[in-house]
């Protein structure tokens, strides 16, 4: 199935694509929801539909790009589902990667040198990317509100910029998986290590198609009210 | 290797058909476009590519060529509807839109083999390339490495680039760690924290 429509049930899309399970979540909206469809859920729990299908299908398909659809809403909502996204980076995600990670160094030897190497190389990432969250939270959705509530914007930021910066943090995530795949002396439990490794793929995943709504939806919208104000 | 596929075809029939087929093959990343316009276009930055399948008459084409010249070690098909016979010389790098899905699975393989092969030989890093990843995991800069090891910044760079393509790491961090694993830094009077 390659696009999602008012229609489909929440059992279309997770045996589609089960990396849906936490975007659903993120619009409040839980399993047991019978053989109710997509349209009636979100009627009932106040959720804008087609915002909704443009997310998960964006999500879902790395070639949709919902040039239409864009106009009818706002990209407040959005904004509203990066946070709540973030929110579950940093409450669930990441404490279950460094759980992981703990578990992996306690499996191995205490004399293991190059697995407290890549420890630091995780701390280091996770730091950067933390920070990358932070600057969105205090720097990119203040602007984006204020262009879309002011109709303000700033002579030295454009949302241009902030399209910029997320390539470095995929970097080293994925430097972080070749490392452990290629260099580092296997002497550690391997399940725990495939673990970890699995754990790391889903997030680089999720990461990815989350910049992407950043820079397909939120993005092309933010720009073009930056050329309306600026007429 | 991660093997990157290019698509170019006007026909999304083709595109779509190809790319199905082509996923098939462990560790391929598949992308189509439908021109080299769009190809140059695309959003996202686009990784170095392995392979280019194309429509024979884009191959053909200027835009084509001056494309090419932005990368190296890739190969390049055909993807042709001509009712040539196969086998003939000039069609060797060329796939038959008529071909079964096995076929074209396994010419690619091919393709991948032998780029494989060639890869194995430059395995492991050169001595200048030590050099240099000793002092990017020490955190100089390009000028500074270049004056170090009396050689220009452009040369700094393209060991550089050749470093990073071999290990499949892009990061400084991630080359720091690198060079601490295999002990072409001594870090016993460093501290980890700082370094990484």
């Amino acid at each position: 199935m390659d696009r999602f429509k008012k229609h489909h049930k929440i059992i279309d899309l997770v045996e589609t694509n089960y990396h849906l399970l936490p975007v659903i979540n993120r619009f409040g909206i839980a399993l047991g929801n019978q053989d109710r469809s997509l349209e009636k859920i979100c009627l009932e729990k106040g959720i804008n539909i087609d915002f909704f299908l443009v997310i998960v299908n964006t999500f879902h398909n790395e070639d949709y790009f919902p040039e239409e659809e864009l106009k009818s809403f706002s990209p407040l909502l959005i904004v509203e589902y990066l946070e709540k996204t973030h929110e579950y980076y940093i409450e669930f995600i990441l404490p279950k990667l460094d759980h992981l990670l703990k578990s992996l160094l306690e499996s191995s030897p205490p004399d293991h040198k190059q697995l407290d190497i890549v420890e630091q190389f995780y701390l280091k990432y996770r730091e950067e990317f933390l920070l990358h969250i932070r600057k969105e939270e205090e720097e990119t959705f203040p602007y984006i509100k204020k262009v879309v509530n002011l109709k303000q914007i700033a002579a030295d930021y454009n949302i241009r910029i902030f399209e910029k910066e997320h390539t470095n943090i995929d970097v080293k995530l994925n430097d972080l998986k070749n490392l452990i795949v290629k260099y580092i002396k296997p002497v550690y439990d391997n399940n725990i290590c495939n673990d970890f490794l699995i754990a790391l793929f889903r997030f680089e995943k999720d990461v990815k198609d989350h910049a992407r709504i950043e820079d397909k939806i939120l993005t092309p919208q933010i720009a073009e009210l930056e050329r309306e104000i600026n007429g | 290797m991660v093997k990157k596929v290019y698509i170019i075809h006007g026909s999304a029939v083709v595109q779509s058909g190809l790319a199905d087929i082509l996923r098939k093959n462990p560790g391929c990343f598949v992308k189509s476009f439908y021109s080299v316009d769009h190809f140059q276009k695309a959003e996202e930055p686009l990784i170095s590519p392995s392979l280019f399948v194309v429509e024979d008459d884009i191959k053909q084409s200027e835009g084509f060529k001056m494309l090419l010249n932005q990368y190296d070690n890739f190969r390049t098909l055909i993807i042709t509807s001509a009712a040539l016979k196969r086998g003939s010389s000039e069609l060797s790098d060329s796939l038959f839109i008529y071909d079964q899905s096995d076929e074209i699975s396994s010419r690619v393989s091919e393709v991948f083999e032998q780029m494989e092969t060639n890869d194995e030989g430059t395995e492991g890093l050169s001595e200048r390339e030590i050099d240099v990843l000793k002092l990017v995991a020490l955190g100089y800069a390009n000028k500074e490495i270049a004056e170090k090891l009396f050689i220009s910044i452009h040369t700094v760079m393209s060991h550089r680039k050749n470093m990073t393509e071999k290990l499949g790491i892009k990061s400084i961090s991630g080359l720091t760690v690198y060079a601490i694993i295999n002990n072409y830094i001594d870090t016993t009077n460093l501290d980890l924290k700082d370094l990484i």
